[in-house]
């Protein structure tokens, strides 16, 4: 396991400020505090060469996860290891294994333009000449990084910004990768090239990814695995495909729009234990799960009804998701 | 072994640092001038105060002008090295505040190295110039010819100075952890640093005690130069200017050390 973490536990303290004039003028001396249970029990193990999806609704609890795993904040109570070390206790060796991108927030230096970034990036890590060389090559083809590169970073439209950030937290080849929402705001061109570009990096460099996103076909086009959180705590661990058949969101759907309206419809009695009809003047939505097949209910509608449109939709991932958050 | 390395990369890091950071910093050159021409004036303003007293006065408490002079110009010197060197700790309020801490963190540099290397500031030299001038002057007055052995515990006192400006400094940036804004501490430590101008035996006791064992800022100018100039000959003053700068630069580190396990960052 390249990252490991058993029931990590992270509390913020929140000083909560008075009402009014009074209240502030209390608060300046006792300041009522409340314990914010950010993360709770968590546990994650991720292997080496693994894309991992960490989503979760806002507040969840993702970010001060990854925070915790770069060795930013430490942890409350519970253990990391991440290549062997504990992250906040080796800051300085787990920043040479690791690299990280937060959408949010730059890591680059405002100021300077993106070359003498790279440089002082290349001096923090001591990174050898041939692996500098080599990598910035790569990058520059790949993310096209060539018109920009002498511009400053302030100057950069996101997707610039983006495609710099993520080529800086690659140069010294760190082993893991945290991506912390990476496509936030970035356009459809711009988020494809992300995504071959992370997912390429994770097949041919094998870099261990942890990726978390409020975009799911970030998840859906990347990850092979998905870790859900909400309110601090895991609530699933598991493949895209078990996410789907453990939440019913996960279920087919097909919609008939009829010549004449549905009111009357009805299913054989086989039929109408196992799926869920919403019926709405002449449109009718049947929703099944994987083990019914489309064709029974296709052949049946057929037989009695005249049809004149379909629409049959597999699984989707927002309302698998929405289930998850909301249960 | 890995300690000196570590120092050697640290030292090959600094000046690679402060040069991308002056590049970075548009208005450069006018800053740099009025900055340093600024600190001067500032300095000589306040060192006109003494003069003018000791017109009418011959000394007080046993000083005179000249010895007067090389408090004040050492005060100048690991003052102005501080504002040179350290500026930095001045961000760390809005570092931690708004979670930009975090972009220091994730680097295989120490986060103080990172701080301190972000903020060189150029003004500070020219209160130590100041400082220097003063001083030498105050030497040639009172034609004391200082050997090789004092003139290195000159340059270690100044050192150690400079360092216990930083570690309290420090110290009070560190507060940033818990309270929202820490500059006015730093400022009222600046504004106690004023006291370090002229001997601290002419305050009350009270006020020796905090200076020498609280806030021990008589060690940047009075106890040195009262040793240098052969005022006092008490191994307290040297022994005890090492011991100040060690203890500040270790309570410094601790303290920061145990405010960033406090860390909260900021945001989702």
């Amino acid at each position: 396991m390249i990252i490991e973490a058993q029931d990590l536990t992270k509390d913020y303290v929140v000083k909560l400020k008075g009402k009014g004039l009074k209240g502030m003028t209390k608060s300046l001396f006792k300041s009522e505090k409340k314990i914010v249970h950010a993360v709770k029990n968590v546990d994650l193990s991720i292997e080496e060469g693994e894309l991992v999806g960490y989503i979760g609704p806002n507040g969840a609890g993702k970010s001060t996860t990854i925070k915790m795993l770069t060795g930013i904040l430490q942890p409350t109570s519970g253990q990391i290891r991440v290549c062997g070390l504990e992250p906040s206790k080796n800051r300085v060796q787990n920043a040479m294994n690791v690299g990280a991108v937060f959408g949010q927030k730059t890591q680059l230096w405002w100021d300077l333009p993106v070359r003498e970034t790279f440089e002082l990036l290349k001096r923090m890590y001591s990174i050898p000449d041939p692996v500098y060389q080599k990598n910035l090559d790569d990058f520059m083809d790949f993310l096209e990084l060539e018109s920009f590169i002498n511009q400053p970073v302030r100057q950069l439209s996101l997707g610039q910004r983006m495609r710099a950030e993520i080529a800086a937290s690659l140069l010294h080849s760190p082993k893991v990768l945290y991506l912390d929402e990476p496509t936030i705001g970035l356009d459809i061109n711009i988020k494809l090239k992300m995504r071959e570009f992370i997912k390429k990096i994770n097949q041919e460099r094998g870099v261990t990814v942890m990726l978390t996103t409020h975009d799911l076909q970030d998840i859906e086009q990347m990850a092979r695995r998905i870790v859900v959180i909400n309110h601090g705590t895991v609530c699933f661990n598991g493949t895209m495909e078990e996410l789907s058949e453990k939440y019913a969101g996960g279920s087919h759907s097909i919609s008939f729009t009829l010549q004449t309206d549905v009111a009357a419809l009805d299913l054989s009695p086989g039929l109408k234990d196992k799926v869920k009809v919403d019926k709405d003047g002449r449109h009718v939505k049947i929703t099944h799960p994987q083990t019914v097949a489309a064709a029974d209910i296709l052949t049946e509608i057929f037989k009695s009804y005249s049809v004149s449109d379909i629409e049959i939709k597999g699984p989707q991932i927002e309302d698998v998701v929405m289930e998850v958050y909301n249960s | 072994m890995k300690i000196l390395k570590r120092i050697l990369f640290y030292l090959r890091l600094f000046p690679y640092f402060v040069s991308r950071n002056i590049q970075s910093k548009m208005s450069y050159n006018i800053d740099f001038f009025l900055g340093i021409i600024a600190n001067i004036m500032r300095q000589s303003l306040g060192f006109i105060f003494i003069w003018v007293l000791f017109r009418n006065v011959p000394e007080i408490h046993g000083w005179n002008l000249y010895q007067m002079m090389f408090v004040y110009g050492m005060q100048a010197i690991t003052l102005g090295l501080d504002e040179f060197l350290f500026a930095g700790t001045w961000s760390v309020s809005s570092l931690i505040q708004e979670g930009d801490l975090d972009r220091l963190l994730l680097r295989p540099v120490g986060p103080m190295f990172s701080i301190i290397a972000s903020d060189v500031t150029f003004h500070g030299l020219g209160a130590s110039l100041f400082g220097l001038v003063i001083c030498i002057i105050s030497l040639v007055k009172l034609k004391i010819t200082l050997t090789a052995g004092m003139i290195l515990f000159w340059i270690a006192a100044i050192v150690c100075g400079t360092l216990i400006y930083f570690s309290v400094n420090m110290i009070c940036a560190t507060l940033s952890f818990w309270v929202i804004d820490s500059s006015s501490a730093m400022m009222l430590m600046q504004n106690v640093s004023e006291f370090t101008k002229y001997p601290t035996s002419i305050y009350r006791a009270g006020l020796q005690i905090l200076l020498t064992f609280i806030i021990p800022y008589a060690f940047t100018s009075y106890y040195p130069a009262a040793f240098l100039l052969g005022v006092s000959h008490s191994a307290f003053c040297w022994i005890g200017t090492f011991v100040a700068a060690f203890l500040s630069v270790l309570a410094a580190v601790a303290f920061w050390h145990f405010g960033l396990s406090k860390y909260q960052s900021a945001g989702g």
